[in-house]
Order: C-alpha cells, then structure tokens, then sequence
C-alpha cells in the first residue's frame, strides 16, 4: 500500500519561530561584529603624535603588532558569536528536540507494550501536526477497540435467550471482529 | 493574595533544554564552523588589507590622519559588513537547510501515522535527512509493527474462538480473555 502524500497540509512550524530565530542569529552577529570594531577602534583611535620619525614608527610597531591584535579580536568575536549560537540552538530548538523525544518514548512505550496513550506538546513547542497525527491514529484504534467490544457485548446480551442462539451470535461476532480486524496489516 | 501552590515538589523542577546533543549540538557545531571560517577568513584579509595600508602610510608620509583608525576605517568596515553579511547569509542557509530536514523527516512521520489510521501498519516510514529522523522513524515503525502483531494476535484468536466448537464450558474464558485482551488495545 502507498504511504500518504509526504507533505503535511499543516504548518509544522509556528507562525514567526522561523523569522524569531533567523533574527536572533542576525542580532548575535551584529553583536560580534560590534565588539569586533569596538577592539579594533580602541586599539588604532590612539593618535599619532610626534614627529615624522615618531608617528612613523608608530604605525611601523602598529603593523607589526597587528597580527596578534586580529588574532585576538577574531578569537573574541568567534568565542563571542560560538556562545551565542550555542545558547541559542539549545534554547531554541529544544522547541522541536523536546516534542521529538517526547514522541521516542511514547513510540518505546508502545514497542514495550505499555497502555497506549495520547501525547500533548508543551505550549511554544513545535511540530505539534506530529502529536495530532498520532493522536487521531490512537483515537482511531480507540473506536475500533470500542466497536470490537460493542460487538461481543451485543453477542452476550443475546444468552438470555437460548444456548444454541446465544452461541451462534458470539461466533458471528467473532467473524465480524476478525473481519474488521483484517483490515490492519 | 498568592494561592499555595498544591504541588510545591514542582518549584524545583529543572527544565532540560539540552535534550538532543545530536540534533541541537549538531546545529550549533555546523553554525559555529561558519563562523570561524568567516572569522578567519576576515582575520586574513584585515591582515592583508590593513596592515598594507598602514605600511603605505608609513613609508608615504602622509600624516594628515590624526589616529591609525582614519587610515583603516573604510577597509575595516567593508571587511566587517563582509564579514557580517556572508556570515548571516550562510547561517540563515544553514538554518533553513535543517528546517527542511525536520520538515521531510516529521512529514515522512505523520504520513506513517495517517497510514496507521487507515490501517497500513507494516509500510515502513522511511523517513530521510538527519540521522535523528531516520531513527525516529524507525521507532515508529517499531510501534505501528507492535500494534500490527497485537491485532493480528487476537484476529487469530477471534478466528480460531469462533471456528473450534468447544463446549460452553471452556468457550467461556477464552472468550472473557478475548475480550480483555481487546480492551487493551489503546486502552
């Protein structure tokens, strides 16, 4: 049997957690450009005072210097935006790695035979198409767990009358059942 | 006035933000990689570019300039909005690559799910893109084959109850089992 289309009709994402995000970096970037500036402006805003041979010097030791000065303030900027971006992955995505570990343990609980039940997210998190796909997959096996017991109650009910029909109903439930039951594979 | 809490034990909970090192860790490497090549890379042009100019400045003698910063400023800055823009760019690129992972790996899910609800539970998910998809995908596929092997156990059962003819007698519990076992299901 062919799966459904792949593509889900709802949106898996949050109005605006994309942008929420994107933005975020963009601000965290802006950020360690800032600070990258700010070090280089301190360090070449000294004046240049003195006289030819002075101010020459000066920016001679200036372009000597100035590879451990970049080295430096890369190294700021990098552990700066790295932080950042860190913190951010973790708080940000945690809204989608948080519903998705939430949905493997109830997928382990199924496999190891626990009572099946449905699963909510947490408010702000995403993916929730996920839950509610698996939710109306539970709620479906719900009704036909319903209807299977409606049918055998229905049977029982009939052994107020005669053994012979009494049993004749359940058999016929138990073939409706399994017929019903059938179209699981 | 503030209304006790009943469940005080829950003031102490910490909320875990670090749940999947894979996929949160994972993204914060590939974006922080961006960065220190971006970093890097400015780091070599500014090198280049500004050492170059005060070097020039020097041996010109053109000291109009009153800080080493007015004879830099537009190299640094264009190498800092080269830097800023490229990084961002990329970045944004980065993040919207792992939105369509997660968007092909959880769709590939739901569509198992929607199968479920149809009754396919053997289809497999399939699910492509991040590891972590795949293995989610896989633990679905396990739970819809642990529901399949539960239906078809009592499908057997109902078929096998209905067609062996035993006395009243032992027909009875087999069928009260039956009927607990199917009370069972998703419960």
């Amino acid at each position: 049997m062919n799966m459904p289309p792949p593509s889900p009709p709802e949106a898996l994402f949050e109005h605006g957690y994309r942008l929420r995000f994107i933005l975020r970096l963009c601000l965290a970037f802006a950020a360690g450009a800032a600070a990258l500036y700010g070090i280089f402006y301190l360090v070449l805003s000294r004046p240049l005072t003195g006289d030819y041979a002075g101010v020459f010097h000066a920016l001679r030791n200036l372009s000597v210097f100035l590879r451990p000065v970049i080295a430096v303030s890369v190294l700021v900027y990098v552990l700066l935006v790295c932080g950042a971006i860190a913190a951010l992955c973790v708080y940000g995505l945690h809204k989608v790695a948080g519903p998705l570990y939430r949905m493997e343990r109830v997928m382990e609980e199924i496999r190891e035979g626990a009572p099946t039940r449905t699963v909510s997210f947490r408010e702000g998190d995403q993916i929730e198409p996920l839950a509610r796909a698996f939710n109306r997959w539970i709620g479906k096996l719900r009704r036909d767990r319903q209807r299977w017991i409606a049918a055998m109650e229905d049977a029982e009910r009939l052994c107020l009358q005669d053994d012979a029909t009494c049993r004749a109903r359940m058999e016929r439930a138990l073939r409706e059942i399994g017929a019903d039951m059938s179209r699981y594979r | 006035m503030k209304t006790p809490s009943a469940r005080p034990e829950q003031k102490s909970r910490r909320k875990i933000l670090y749940i999947n090192p894979r996929f949160q860790g994972g993204a914060a490497l590939v974006i922080s990689a961006v960065v220190i090549v971006g970093g890097v890379l400015f780091g070599w042009l500014v090198y280049r570019d500004v050492g170059d100019a005060l070097r020039e400045a020097a041996m010109r003698g053109h000291f109009v300039m009153e800080t080493p910063y007015e004879i830099v400023r537009d190299a640094l800055l264009w190498h800092l909005a080269g830097l800023s823009a490229t990084v961002s760019f990329l970045t944004v690129i980065v993040f919207l690559l792992l939105v369509k992972a997660v968007r092909i790996g959880v769709g590939r899910a739901i569509a198992a799910f929607r199968a479920s609800e149809e009754g396919d539970l053997s289809t497999p998910t399939e699910a492509r893109g991040l590891t972590e998809f795949r293995r989610f995908g896989e633990l679905v596929d396990l739970a819809r084959a642990s529901a399949l092997s539960r239906v078809a156990a009592l499908r057997e059962e109902a078929a096998s109850l209905a067609a062996c003819g035993l006395p009243a007698e032992a027909f009875g519990p087999r069928w009260e089992e039956l009927k607990r076992k199917i009370r069972e299901v998703a419960p």
